[in-house]
């Protein structure tokens, strides 16, 4: 796929500060979608601009794993390395 | 003094039927309207089913250019209506129109005419944009074609509250007659959500059944397996009279409205809330003045996502206490789908026929057990029962909650 890893991470980070309507910098992997200001719509905005951005898409049951930007990280790039 | 409130005429159209009988026939043979959806293309969608209504054909019912210029929604709603106000005996009835009104619900209206308007502007450009475009998508259009059709020239409105839109319509319909400003309301609601956006765009909030692979199984209200909601379509009309009325022209009496609860969340647009579904079932048990525990029906919300029929069990168990496991509760979603803004008349309807013939509309595709959802849900089969009292939910987007009361009439 020629997709390294810190180049997923910082496009995930950078489709979260978008939607969230955040700083990107204040983004880190830890950091939780709810520490950040979503809620759950916010959390729906991001899960189809991923789809969108790495044009995947994301099942319901991996939806359900994404809860920061780490958990979105891995996986995004689970679905692009299956 | 108050008026008191009957129901004198009822009309459906449904995935399982359209007209009140195949409706109660169905129900009672536990059928299911969800199939593969025909009307449009869903190559691209994670959702293939839905509760459409098939071979619906109004020109059986109305003229071609009057047709021409309805909507798929006002189309469903002029079809129960029509049947309703038969039921009713309206047309024969001389005692004047001036205080017969109209209210509808809908969520969604003129979707499917909206988005076919875009795509022409879209893609051919101004000159195909359908001129009709405005009169076929506002949502008061069916409330209108209703009033028009049939001459009611009193109160006429339209109720957008997403899912619980017809409850709302029913609820202040009964406002009006009760506190003497109507003696007749057509109410309901109507709804034909199943048009590409709309479909696409619930698809989005990952709130639908995926179960594309077993259309007639896929909504499982309070099951452990459910895995959220599936879109119907369709419309539920009754006629309300003001009870002296009734008896006067000697109309049919089905069941009495006794009593109204409606109010906010004020907390989350899709996420419900708890003691505000508590509060609605109770405002409608305090309007009706009755005892709780003569309530032994009630026509669940019951939508199928993991979250509402949590809630809405956690909510009634509130509110009746260790009495919640004596009353049965049934969602006939299970059967029609989501109906959107007709789904709290289709609701209504099923339970006072349910009243009128001592039997209780299942809950179909119930075969797990939720450990979280433990009351009676009327598994799978209608069960034999008199009902005496019944309440009726309905909790949409919007944090928007409305319960119904309704008593069987003794005369």
């Amino acid at each position: 796929m020629g997709t390294g890893v810190t180049e997923i991470e910082s496009r995930v980070k950078k489709v979260i500060a978008n939607i969230l309507m955040i700083d990107e910098g204040t983004i880190s992997n830890n950091s939780t979608i709810a520490e950040l200001g979503g809620d759950s719509l916010a959390a729906l905005g991001i899960l189809s601009a991923l789809e969108q951005e790495f044009d995947i898409r994301i099942s319901d049951a991996d939806a359900a794993k994404i809860s920061s930007c780490g958990t979105a990280i891995e996986v995004v790039n689970k679905i692009l390395t299956s | 003094m108050k008026k008191r409130v009957v129901v004198t005429g009822m009309g459906v159209i449904t995935a399982i039927g359209v007209d009140i009988k195949s409706f109660w026939d169905s129900v009672l043979s536990g059928k299911s309207g969800v199939k593969r959806i025909r009307r449009i293309d869903t190559t691209d969608l994670p959702v293939k089913i839905a509760a459409e209504i098939d071979n619906f054909d109004p020109s059986d019912l109305l003229p071609g250019e009057k047709i021409s210029r309805m909507d798929l929604f006002s189309q469903f709603a002029m079809t129960a209506a029509l049947e309703a106000a038969r039921d009713s005996r309206l047309e024969s009835d001389e005692m004047g129109k001036e205080k017969i009104g109209v209210i509808l619900g809908t969520s969604v209206g003129g979707i499917y005419s909206h988005e076919k308007a875009a795509k022409d502007l879209f893609t051919k450009g101004y000159k195909h944009v359908n001129p009709l475009t405005i009169p076929l998508v506002i949502n008061n259009a069916a409330a209108f074609h209703l009033a028009a059709h049939f001459g009611f020239i009193g109160p006429n409105f339209t109720i957008t509250t997403a899912c619980t839109s017809a409850s709302n319509a029913i609820g202040e319909s009964y406002k009006m007659i009760k506190n003497g400003y109507a003696d007749v309301m057509m109410t309901g609601g109507a709804d034909a959500p199943l048009s590409p956006v709309c479909l696409a765009a619930w698809c989005k909030l990952r709130a639908l059944s995926l179960q594309n692979d077993d259309p007639e199984g896929s909504c499982k209200p309070f099951s452990l397996n459910r895995d959220g909601l599936v879109l119907g379509e369709g419309a539920g009309v009754l006629i309300l009279e003001e009870m002296d009325r009734a008896i006067k022209r000697n109309a049919p009496i089905y069941a009495e409205i006794t009593g109204y609860g409606n109010n906010n969340d004020a907390f989350h647009l899709t996420h419900p809330s708890l003691d505000q579904e508590v509060k609605a079932m109770e405002m409608a048990i305090e309007d009706a003045g009755i005892d709780k525990n003569e309530i032994n029906y009630i026509s669940a919300h019951g939508t199928a996502t993991k979250i509402n029929d949590r809630t809405e069990t956690i909510a009634i168990k509130s509110v009746f206490g260790e009495g919640a496991y004596k009353i049965p509760v049934s969602s006939v979603k299970s059967m029609v789908g989501h109906t959107l803004g007709a789904s709290g008349a289709i609701g209504l309807i099923a339970t006072i026929l349910g009243m009128k013939y001592n039997r209780l509309p299942p809950t179909i595709n119930y075969h797990v057990p939720d450990p979280e959802c433990d009351l009676d849900y009327v598994p799978n089969k209608p069960r034999e029962a008199n009902i005496n009292a019944a309440l009726s939910n309905c909790f949409g987007f919007g944090g928007v909650n409305a319960s119904l009361i309704i008593r069987k009439v003794v005369n």
